[in-house]
C-alpha cells in the first residue's frame, strides 16, 4: 500500500448499528476508480434486491478518487451512491457535492467511507486523520446545516470540513440533501442519512495526496498547458457572450461573461473581470461572472466575488452581498450557483426578470434550502409546486385548516416571505403540504396528478422513471434523449451539452465531432437534426461514459472533458486525453486514453447492472429507457414532423432504432438493454454475471 | 534644422473601390539653421533612422492601437509624426504586409480609407465591423452580422446586441435602421422574429426558416432558463 499513489489506499467502513469501525484496502476497487465506481460496486455487492432507501439494510458510501485533492483543476467533487428514494424502485443513484469535502477527506488519508446499518440515536462522525470515533449528535439533531456546520467546527476547528443534513434529511423528505461548507450540496440522499440517525461527518486532514515519483514537474507542465491552451469558462464554454476584439466567436448563451467593465461590484475595492482571453492562467477565474448570468445585471454591484470548489479554476459560486436578508433573520449573505437560485424563482414565478425583487427571493430560497438541507431536484420542486398550485390541487389535497394556514396572498404579492413558509413547511414535515417534496412519482401516488402532469411540454418529467429532464432531446436530439434514459434521476451529465454548448460554430464543431467519434454526421444543427445513426450512439455512450467517469475519478463534469478548447491556435481542438495524462501521473499507472475510456464503461454496465438487479428485470427497453410523451409532441408547433427544422420533436421509430444502436455501443442485448454474460466478463465483472444469473436476470 | 512640411494628400476609393491617391499641390518650406551643427546631425540620424525603417515604425504604430482596440486609418500616417507621403504610404502598407515580421497586420478598405490592424488584437471579423460603425455603414453592418450569425452557428441574432461594442448603436438608430432595411431590395432577406417574451431576433431566410429562427430564439429566450 506504501507505492500507492493518487488514492490514499484505505476506505472506512462504519457500522451505525453496532458502532464498528474498521478500515479496508481501497485498491480492490481499482478497476472502478473511485467515487461512483466503488460506489456501484459496494452496491451492487452488499445490498440485497428488495431493500429500499431507508431501510437499515441500505447503505451510503461517500468516496472520492485520485484526482481528489491532487491539484487536477477542476477535481473538488464528492460523490455519494445509496438507493434513491425518489426512485420509484428505489434504484441506485449517485449524488455530488463541490466544496472541500472530498479533498479533505484524501488529506486526512481515506478514499471512501461506506456507511451500513442505522444508529438508534443521533450521531454524527469525526474523522481527524486516523482517528475515526462517532460521536453523539442529539444536541445537533433539529439544527439546520448551518448551526451543525458551526457548532462542530468549533469541536474540530476551523480547518475541519463538515457536511451535514438539514431538518428535510432528519425527517426522510425524499428531496433531502447532504450539505458541506454551508453551500454545496448532494441532493438525494439527505434522507438516508436521516434514516441512518447520522447528521453529520467531520472531517480534517493534516496529510497531502501524493501523486506518482518524480512526475512533479511532467505535471507543473501538464497543468500549465490545461490551463493556458484547454480549459474554457464554466461548462467549458470556449467563447465570450459578448463580441471582444480578441475572439473570433460570441455566444449569448456562453458562461464566459468576463469582459471590459464588469465586475465584482461588492468586492472592496471592486475587481473589473476584463478580457480573459485564452493564453492567460491567471485570467481564468475571472471568466466565469455567473452572478449576472444568474440573476441578470443586478447582480454585478452585489459580487462581492466568484467562489467555487476546491482546486478549481473556473469559479462558478456566486457570493453576494444582499443586505435585505437580514429582514428576515439572515447574515447579509447569500452563496449559490445555477439551480439554487432558479428554484426558489421558479417557486415564487419571478424567473428571468432580472429585477433586485427577484435577486432578493433567489437568495433567501437558495439560503433556506442549503440551511433545512431540501434538494430542489434539478428545479422540479418549484415546477411541481406550480403545477399542484395552478391546477387548484392544494385545495383538494389539503385540510380546509391546513389550506387556509397558508399565506397564499404572499405567494401571490411574490413577498419573498412566502418562502419561509415554504421551505419550514417541508423540512418540518408538516400537514401534508411537505409531500411536494417527495419526488414526481410519490407525489403522484399520493396526490393523483393525472397524465397531462406527466405528459405537458414544459413540466419537465421524465416517464416512468420520474426524474425531470436534464438536456435531452433540445440536446444533441437523439443524443441528449440516450443520456437521460440512462440514469435514475435526472441525468447529471454534461458531456454532450457542453460541447453543444460550447459557443463555436457549427462547421467546426462538426468537424471535432468527426474527429472523436468518427463522422461529423454525430452532431447536428440545432433544433434542425437527422435522423438516428450509429455515429450519434457513439457520440451519446462517450459522454455517458465521461460522466461516469467524472464521477469516479472525481472531476467536474460540468467543466470537463475537453472536447474543445478556447485555443484560436489548435483550431479551438480540445485534448480528450487530459483525464488519461493527469491519472498516469497521479496514480503512476501508464494509462491511455482507450484504457481509462474502457474503465467509465465498466461503471456504466455496473450502474445498469444494478439498476437491473434493483428492479428485478431485465427487460430495460421497456421498463426503464421509457421516453415520456412529450418528446414526441411539439407544443410551439403542433404540425412540426421529425427531421425538419424548428423542432426536436422526436420520432417514435428512430428512438427505438436509437436505443438499438446504443445498446449495441455497450455491447449489451440489443432486444433487452440488458448487459449479457459476455460484455461483463470483457469488463472483468464474471462476479457481476454470476450474481445476475443466480437473481435470473441475464439476457439468454 | 526646422523642417516645415504640409500635405493636402487624399486617400481615397473609386467607383470600382480601387485605392488611389488625389494628390493636391504641395508647398515643403525647409529652412536651416547652422547655428547648431551637433543637433542637426543628431536629428538628421534620427531622420534617417525613420526614412530606414518606417515601415517597422508604421507597423509597431498599427500593434499599439489595436493593442488599445482601435484599427488605424491610413490617413493618419499623413500627419505628425510619420508625415509620409501618399506615394510612400502606399508603397510602405504593401510592404509591411509582405514582411514575415508583420504578417499580423491586415487592411480594410473602407467606403473612402483604408484601415489597418493587427490580428493579434483584433479579429478579422471584429475589425471589419469597427469599420463599418466608424463609416456609419449601419445597414450592412446589420445585415452582414445577421447573416452571418444565420449561416455559421446558425442562430438567429438577438437584436440587443447591436447595442453593445464594437456596435454600440442607440435604440433610435437601432430602429432606424430595421426601418430601413425593410425599404432595400439587397437585403430583403433580413427578417424579424419574437421570443414569447417579446424579445426581437433577426434572421436571414437564405440560411434559416422562420419557423426555425422562431424556435431558437424562444429556447434562448426562454426555455433554456429552465434547463440550465
Amino acid at each position: 500500500m506504501s507505492n500507492v499513489t493518487g488514492w490514499t489506499g484505505k476506505m472506512l467502513r462504519v457500522n451505525l448499528t453496532t458502532g464498528n469501525i474498521t478500515t479496508e484496502d481501497t485498491m480492490k476497487y481499482k478497476e472502478f476508480i473511485g467515487g461512483a465506481g466503488i460506489g456501484y460496486k459496494v452496491i451492487f455487492d452488499e445490498v440485497a434486491q428488495g431493500t429500499k432507501a431507508f431501510d437499515e439494510e441500505n447503505k451510503i458510501v461517500i468516496a472520492v478518487g485520485p484526482f481528489t485533492g491532487a491539484g487536477v483543476p477542476c477535481s473538488g467533487r464528492t460523490n455519494i451512491t445509496s438507493l434513491a428514494p425518489t426512485n420509484p424502485y428505489n434504484a441506485v443513484t449517485d449524488s455530488h457535492m463541490g466544496g472541500n469535502f472530498g479533498p479533505f477527506l484524501k488529506f486526512a488519508g481515506w478514499d471512501a467511507i461506506i456507511l451500513e446499518g442505522a444508529s438508534k440515536t443521533p450521531v454524527w462522525l469525526k474523522i481527524e486523520d486516523d482517528k475515526v470515533s462517532l460521536e453523539d449528535a442529539s444536541h445537533l439533531w433539529g439544527k439546520g446545516t448551518v448551526d451543525t456546520s458551526n457548532e462542530l467546527n468549533k469541536v474540530m476547528g476551523k480547518e475541519a470540513c463538515i457536511a451535514s443534513i438539514g431538518q428535510a434529511g432528519e425527517n426522510l423528505i425524499h428531496l433531502s440533501s447532504i450539505v458541506n461548507s454551508v453551500n454545496h450540496s448532494a441532493g438525494g440522499h439527505g434522507g438516508v442519512f436521516g434514516s441512518k440517525k447520522l447528521k453529520a461527518i467531520g472531517v480534517r486532514g493534516t496529510g497531502a495526496v501524493k501523486i506518482a515519483e518524480g512526475k512533479a514537474q511532467e505535471w507543473l507542465k501538464l497543468n500549465r498547458y490545461m490551463m493556458t491552451d484547454i480549459i474554457g469558462a464554466n461548462n467549458q464554454h470556449v467563447v465570450p457572450s459578448t463580441p471582444q476584439p480578441w475572439a473570433e466567436y460570441h455566444n449569448k448563451g456562453s458562461r464566459w461573461t468576463g469582459q471590459p467593465a464588469l465586475f465584482w461590484g461588492a468586492a472592496e475595492p471592486p475587481v473589473e473581470t476584463g478580457e480573459c482571453p485564452q493564453g492567460n492562467p491567471n485570467k481564468v477565474g475571472l471568466r466565469t461572472q455567473k452572478a449576472i448570468f444568474d440573476l441578470g445585471d443586478v447582480a454585478e454591484d452585489r459580487t462581492i466575488k466568484m467562489g467555487g470548489c476546491h482546486s478549481c479554476p473556473i469559479r462558478c459560486q456566486s457570493n453576494l452581498k444582499v443586505p435585505e436578508l437580514e429582514k428576515y433573520g439572515l447574515t447579509p449573505y447569500a452563496a449559490s450557483t445555477c439551480i439554487g437560485f432558479i428554484n426558489p424563482g421558479t417557486v415564487m414565478n419571478v424567473n428571468w426578470r432580472g429585477t433586485e425583487e427577484e435577486l432578493v427571493i433567489k437568495s433567501l430560497g437558495s439560503r433556506l434550502a442549503d440551511d433545512y438541507g431540501i434538494w430542489s431536484n434539478y428545479g422540479q420542486l418549484g415546477r411541481d409546486f406550480r403545477y399542484v398550485l395552478n391546477s387548484g390541487k392544494f385545495k383538494k389535497v389539503l385540510s380546509e385548516e391546513e389550506y387556509n394556514s397558508i399565506p397564499w396572498d404572499l405567494a401571490e404579492s411574490e413577498d419573498p416571505a412566502f418562502l419561509l413558509e415554504f421551505y419550514r413547511r417541508i423540512a418540518l414535515k408538516e400537514g401534508e403540504f411537505w409531500k411536494i417534496a417527495q419526488g414526481p412519482y410519490w407525489l403522484d401516488q399520493e396526490w393523483n396528478l393525472g397524465d397531462e402532469y406527466w405528459t405537458g411540454y414544459g413540466n419537465n418529467v421524465w416517464s416512468k422513471m420520474a426524474f425531470p429532464k436534464h438536456h435531452s432531446n433540445e440536446a444533441g436530439a437523439q443524443v441528449g434523449v440516450l443520456v437521460n434514459i440512462m440514469f435514475n434521476r435526472d441525468a447529471n451529465s454534461h458531456t454532450h451539452m457542453n460541447m453543444i454548448g460550447a459557443g463555436l460554430p457549427l462547421e467546426l464543431l462538426k468537424e471535432i465531432a468527426g474527429e472523436v467519434w468518427g463522422s461529423p454526421d454525430a452532431f447536428d444543427e440545432p433544433q434542425n437534426y437527422t435522423p438516428m445513426n450509429k455515429y450519434k450512439a457513439k457520440f451519446a455512450k462517450w459522454s455517458l461514459d465521461r460522466n461516469f467517469l467524472h464521477d469516479s475519478i472525481t472531476l467536474c463534469n460540468w467543466v470537463w472533458p475537453m472536447t474543445v478548447s478556447p485555443s484560436k491556435d489548435r483550431n479551438y481542438r480540445g485534448d480528450t486525453a487530459l483525464e488519461a495524462k493527469f491519472f498516469s501521473l497521479a496514480t503512476g499507472i501508464e494509462t491511455s486514453e482507450e484504457e481509462l475510456d474502457l474503465a467509465a464503461e465498466r461503471i456504466a454496465t455496473l450502474h445498469r447492472a444494478a439498476t437491473i438487479k434493483e428492479m428485478a428485470t431485465i427487460d430495460m427497453r421497456n421498463e426503464h429507457d421509457i421516453i415520456p410523451e412529450w418528446a414526441f409532441t411539439d407544443a410551439k408547433n403542433p404540425d412540426a414532423k421529425p427531421f425538419t427544422p424548428g423542432t426536436v420533436i422526436m420520432d417514435r421509430e428512430d428512438m427505438q432504432l436509437a436505443l438499438t444502436m446504443l445498446y449495441k455501443e455497450y455491447g449489451w442485448d440489443e432486444k433487452t438493454g440488458a448487459p449479457t454474460r459476455a460484455t461483463l466478463e470483457r469488463l472483468n465483472m464474471k462476479d457481476v454475471a454470476d450474481e445476475l444469473e443466480k437473481l435470473n436476470l441475464l439476457p439468454s | 534644422m526646422d523642417i516645415k512640411s504640409e500635405h493636402n494628400n487624399n486617400l481615397s476609393t473609386d467607383k470600382e473601390n480601387k485605392t488611389t491617391i488625389q494628390e493636391m499641390p504641395e508647398e515643403n518650406n525647409i529652412e536651416i539653421n547652422e547655428e547648431s551643427k551637433e543637433d542637426d546631425i543628431k536629428i538628421q540620424e534620427e531622420i534617417e533612422e525613420v526614412e530606414k525603417d518606417k515601415v517597422e515604425l508604421i507597423g509597431e504604430y498599427i500593434r499599439e492601437k489595436s493593442f488599445e482596440c482601435k484599427t488605424v486609418n491610413a490617413e493618419e500616417f499623413l500627419e505628425e509624426p510619420f508625415l509620409l507621403e501618399v506615394d510612400e504610404l502606399l508603397s510602405s502598407i504593401d510592404e509591411l504586409k509582405e514582411r514575415q515580421e508583420f504578417k499580423d497586420i491586415y487592411t480594410i478598405k473602407g467606403n473612402e480609407v483604408i484601415y489597418l490592424f493587427s490580428d493579434k488584437h483584433i479579429t478579422h471579423n471584429y475589425a471589419k465591423n469597427m469599420v463599418m460603425v466608424e463609416e456609419r455603414d449601419l445597414l450592412k453592418l446589420v445585415a452582414e452580422t445577421v447573416r452571418n450569425e444565420s449561416k455559421s452557428y446558425p442562430r438567429p441574432t438577438d437584436s440587443k446586441l447591436f447595442f453593445k461594442s464594437p456596435f454600440k448603436l442607440k435604440r433610435e438608430e437601432f430602429n432606424n435602421v430595421l426601418e430601413l432595411l425593410k425599404g432595400e431590395q439587397e437585403y430583403t432577406d433580413i427578417k424579424e422574429t419574437k421570443a414569447s417574451n417579446k424579445a426581437l431576433y433577426l434572421y436571414s431566410d437564405k440560411y434559416m426558416t422562420e419557423m426555425h429562427a422562431n424556435s431558437l430564439a424562444e429556447w434562448i429566450e426562454v426555455e433554456s432558463n429552465q434547463n440550465p
